[in-house]
């Protein structure tokens, strides 16, 4: 993006930042009732094709030993409800370790995703350097190197480091994403200009800028970036794969992988593993998503 | 779940990447150990053994006993144990080999073990030990010595499995199928097929699965001509390959079966999309598990045609620093008592050893469901007649052997333009020259 | 306004730099050079020149790659660029219960893809809810084989791809919803423009640097689908392969031990460069609008 439409969409965003507050008294935005009717009908036939899938998966879970899975028309309802493929699954494999282990490198990543991202995205939104031009142009086009390209040598690169087989080797390379950087910085130019001036002629350091001044803007952008990168590291599988080599340090992905091909593949065992790999991180996701999607929402204009 | 395994191969790629960046550690340049090795002499070292997605609930206590035993009758020795999990090995083994960490004995198939013998990263341990081949199963020894290029054995057989044919009974009865007259051969078994499929107005499918090479070798269609070209373009096989066209169409067959992957026709019969299947003698347990209510009615016999021979095997690596003691401890895992043993747990599979699959089977099938019982006394019959997969055949092959077979099953090429698009892939696509 | 020392900013951005150089942009070149030998694995790889990228042109297999990825593009930019818009304005306005939809719309995007393939080969299989459906509306009298028909495997894999996005780029656009000023919609309203006038002329100018951020990131995602086709086909591509994409042909020529590590290197490098057409088409209209629109 050039100055050009930097400058309008900052405006807009002070603008809108001086309606919100005014929020709640006499919005004539206002639906009618056979508009929310609407709405409601719309959300929830998403709602129903969203979470259709994911239920089934569900109840295969609390099904017991006896019951044919595929009948149909599939019954939802379990016939003989039992919660012992979650204590079998537990037994076969340390589930409740793998997913410690996922959380320390989710976490880990999104930890340094974070600050990484908002440090570099500030310098590419707002400082003026020679060379700016090049350092975008290399994160935007590794953005598009397919992963098995990317794998092939990093495989090598950590396993020479002497971090191969070990969590911090699965950390590595995705410590810090160039999306990430590319999001914040988006983000940064919606900083209007002239409060970063300001905070130049108050005399604020570029650490006090950060802290002070860009973070507060780019809260929003950042837990965006914090979400996805909790979940790419959580989903991933390829990499913990080729990393790890010992079953006790696997991540939570890959030793379902195992409990899937090392043991009699029951699919009630599988979704009660499944479940386990899904439900943590949606219930994280479902208490965290007030903060998300008002961080999202109010994106760059949180004042 | 076929994911994995597919994920596992991407993984490959990479690991394969990584390999040839990094130089070729284990390009051919270290022939390793080679000339007889002694292992009467006082053993000693740390050596680090590696198995196949075998660390479970059975095998665990069975592997800790085995390398306590050894280790107890030599004292300085140390045994590392690494259980790898199913999906990905390939890409684990390539890894390793091209870092120089290839444990020191580990269990590979005849396929994988075929480029590390080309890299000279495995043990001939024919040379090794001349008096070993006597011990062990002959068609799992030749699985190991006839590598093309390179003289010697490179595996000793450990255990050894096969296929056998399951049928659901109850879905048949109604079409006048019997157990007494289930269908012998490939054409038959086609032609039921197609009859039922009509009977029952294709409520009933018999075909769960596509035409493969090995329905070609079970057939007696040769693959390879003496110098490893692929020659199976044949009109015998191209018969073959009409004959499922033919099933396909008249719909004996499902859909889904044309993807083709080794394990889905098991599924389709458990999800009761199917009345037949092949698959190893485990699959009884299977059937325990996930559709009970077939148990009853299913029977087991012997595939049609040749059966196919699945060999798995222990090797050493020629890196070992540790060569007596490594060949000493390889010898001592597949040595009859303790592939006996092993066998015995692991349900299904005969020990490769030269003697002891008798007793295997007459202690396994003690505590078995007749079903069970049956199907293993079946595949153990089938063991002695059956026919591994050349190493030659690569996984891409596959790959592109189902792709073209599915438009040949579909009737949108014809049998014989895909068997000849197949043997001129597989013929470019060589890895032995 | 100069307000930093010269290395600030490479302070800022230098980690995130030596990440790319190191994890993304070495490998790539190593994959470069690679594309240039015969290497396989376990064997010293000899440069063969361009004969890896010669062999290319007359690869069928190839060709078939293209063309599947192509569709996917054209397919799933506009679907994945219109529809997480619409859901993003049905679930910005707080309304009771809005969180719960909200949240449970990203739900696809968090699930993993091994329970994601389970449930769609169930779905769309030949007995699958989907024919059973499909049957009892009287719509079919025989299940249609939506797995093994080159365009129906297509269209399916294209609708999993939609069901897993739809939350990821529904995201995207609330963020950048939160940017559209209300008094525009409210002068507009004062105009008496109606809800789909203010949808054209408020909404889509207010998002339109996300709807290019995520075209371009659909675009770029479409070209290297792998994941969905792969499940869909059980890995085989479908018959004959007309529905490999070309990560997937990438891995079936250059997997296992006797890989073509050479070749597949080259359809990489050239994958990369596909990737960039997208980007590069979009980057033109994000031009050419620019010029258009009045600031």
């Amino acid at each position: 993006m050039t100055a050009a439409t930097e400058r309008p969409e900052a405006r807009r965003a002070k603008r809108a930042r001086t309606t919100r507050r005014g929020r709640g008294a006499g919005d004539p935005t206002k639906p009618t009732m056979a508009g929310l009717i609407l709405r409601y009908a719309l959300l929830l036939l998403v709602f129903a094709i969203v979470i259709g899938p994911l239920l089934w998966q569900l109840s295969t879970s609390f099904k017991g030993p006896g019951e044919d899975l595929y009948s149909f028309p599939p019954s939802l309802i379990p016939q003989e409800p039992t919660f012992q493929n979650y204590g079998t699954v537990a037994e076969v494999v340390p589930v409740y370790r793998y997913a410690f282990h996922s959380l320390l490198v989710a976490t880990g990543s999104v930890l340094t995703n974070v600050v990484l991202a908002v440090l570099g995205g500030y310098a590419l939104a707002c400082m003026r350097f020679r060379g700016k031009f090049i350092v975008l142009g290399v994160l935007l086009s590794t953005m598009l190197l397919p992963a098995e390209v990317t794998i092939t040598s990093n495989l090598l690169t950590v396993n020479g480091l002497g971090l191969g087989n070990s969590l911090w080797g699965v950390f590595l390379p995705g410590a810090i994403a160039a999306m990430n950087v590319l999001l914040i910085a988006t983000a940064c130019r919606m900083i209007p200009k002239d409060v970063l001036d300001a905070a130049v002629v108050d005399g604020a350091t570029t650490w006090q800028r950060i802290r002070h001044v860009v973070w507060p803007n780019v809260r929003g952008m950042a837990s965006v970036v914090a979400i996805f990168t909790f979940i790419g590291a959580w989903d991933d599988y390829l990499w913990p794969l080729m990393v790890l080599t010992e079953p006790s340090k696997y991540t939570l992905t890959v030793g379902m992988a195992y409990l899937n091909s090392n043991f009699s593949p029951d699919p009630r065992l599988i979704a009660a593993g499944t479940m386990v790999a899904l439900v943590p991180i949606i219930v994280v996701f479902s208490i965290l998503q007030r903060y998300f999607f008002k961080g999202v929402q109010e994106g760059a204009v949180k004042g | 779940m076929k994911l994995f395994t597919r994920l596992g191969k991407l993984a490959a790629v990479a690991a394969a990447g990584s390999l040839v960046l990094s130089g070729c550690t284990g390009g051919g340049a270290d022939t390793g150990t080679s000339g007889p090795i002694d292992t009467s002499g006082e053993l000693s070292g740390t050596i680090k053994f590696q198995t196949w997605s075998l660390q479970n609930e059975t095998f665990t206590p069975y592997f800790e006993g085995l390398i306590a035993d050894f280790e107890a009758e030599h004292p300085d020795v140390t045994v590392e144990w690494i259980d790898q999990p199913g999906e990905g090995y390939q890409d684990k083994i390539l890894s390793q080999a091209s870092s120089g960490t290839l444990p020191d004995v580990l269990n590979l198939p005849p396929d994988i073990a075929f480029p590390l013998v080309q890299a000279g990263q495995l043990l001939n341990l024919a040379e090794a030990d001349p008096e070993l081949e006597a011990k062990y199963n002959a068609g799992g020894w030749q699985a190991y010595s006839e590598f093309t290029g390179v003289e010697g054995t490179y595996g000793l057989p450990w255990y050894l499995g096969s296929d056998v044919s399951w049928w659901d009974l109850a879905k048949l009865e109604p079409y006048g199928v019997t157990q007494e007259n289930l269908p012998a051969t490939v054409d038959e078994w086609l032609a039921l097929g197609e009859r039922v499929a009509a009977e029952s107005d294709g409520d009933v499918m018999l075909i769960s699965s596509m035409p493969t090479v090995d329905v070609f070798i079970a057939n007696g269609i040769e693959l390879m001509d003496e110098d490893g070209t692929f020659i199976f373009n044949t009109p015998e096989a191209a018969a073959l390959v009409q004959g499922y066209a033919d099933a396909y169409a008249a719909g004996a067959m499902p859909p889904e079966a044309l993807t083709g992957s080794y394990a889905g026709n098991a599924e389709m019969f458990l999800q009761g999309k199917v009345a037949f299947t092949t698959g190893g003698p485990g699959f009884a347990g299977d059937l325990e598990t996930k559709a009970p209510s077939l148990l009853e009615s299913t029977v087991a016999t012997p595939r049609q045609g040749i059966p196919p021979l699945y060999v798995q095997g222990i090797n050493v690596a020629s890196t070992s620093e540790n060569p007596a003691t490594a060949l000493a401890f390889a010898e001592y895992v597949t040595n009859q008592q303790n592939q006996v043993e092993f066998t015995t747990l692991a349900a299904g599979f005969a020990p490769g050893t030269a003697e002891g699959a008798e007793e295997v089977a007459a202690t396994v099938t003690q505590d078995m469901t007749p079903a069970q019982a049956d199907a293993l006394n079946v595949m153990f019959t089938a063991l002695e007649g059956g026919r591994a997969m050349p190493f030659q055949w690569t996984g891409s092959m596959t790959d592109y052997a189902t792709q073209q077979l599915a438009l040949a099953v579909r009737g949108d090429t014809t049998a014989q333009e895909a068997l000849d698009a197949i043997v001129a892939y597989a013929n470019e696509n060589r890895i032995d020259q | 306004m100069r307000s930093h020392k010269w290395f600030t900013p490479w302070l800022l951005a230098g980690p995130a730099l030596i990440w790319v150089l190191v994890f993304s942009l070495w490998p790539f070149v190593n994959t470069v050079i690679l594309s240039f030998t015969d290497a396989r694995p376990l064997r010293p790889a000899q440069p063969v020149g361009f004969a890896q990228y010669e062999r290319l042109l007359s690869d069928e297999q190839f060709g078939y790659a293209l063309i599947t990825c192509l569709v996917f593009v054209v397919v799933c930019v506009p679907l994945l660029t219109i529809l997480p818009l619409l859901l993003a304005l049905l679930v910005e306005k707080q309304i009771p219960g809005i969180a719960i939809f909200r949240t449970t719309f990203y739900f696809p995007v968090v699930a993993s893809a091994v329970v994601v393939a389970l449930i769609w080969s169930w779905i769309f299989d030949s007995r699958g809810v989907l024919n059973q459906a499909l049957e009892w509306m009287g719509l079919v009298d025989k299940p249609i084989a939506f797995l093994v028909d080159r365009w129906w495997l297509l269209a399916c894999a294209i609708l999993l791809t939609v069901w897993k996005g739809l939350g990821y780029y529904m995201v995207v656009y609330l963020a950048a919803l939160g940017n559209v000023g209300k008094e525009l919609h409210e002068a507009a309203m004062m105009d008496g423009a109606g809800p789909f006038r203010r949808f054209l002329n408020v909404t889509i100018p207010g998002v339109r640097g996300a709807m290019m951020l995520v075209s371009a990131l659909v675009a770029v995602s479409a070209m290297r689908v792998f994941t969905e086709l792969d499940i869909l086909s059980n890995g085989t591509g479908g018959p004959g392969g007309y529905d490999m994409s070309i990560v997937m042909l990438i891995r079936q020529v250059g997997s296992g031990l006797s890989g073509n590590l050479g070749y597949a290197a080259a359809i990489s490098v050239v994958l990369f460069l596909l990737t960039l057409l997208p980007l590069l088409g979009i980057a033109f209209m994000n031009r050419e609008k620019k010029t258009k629109v009045p600031a």
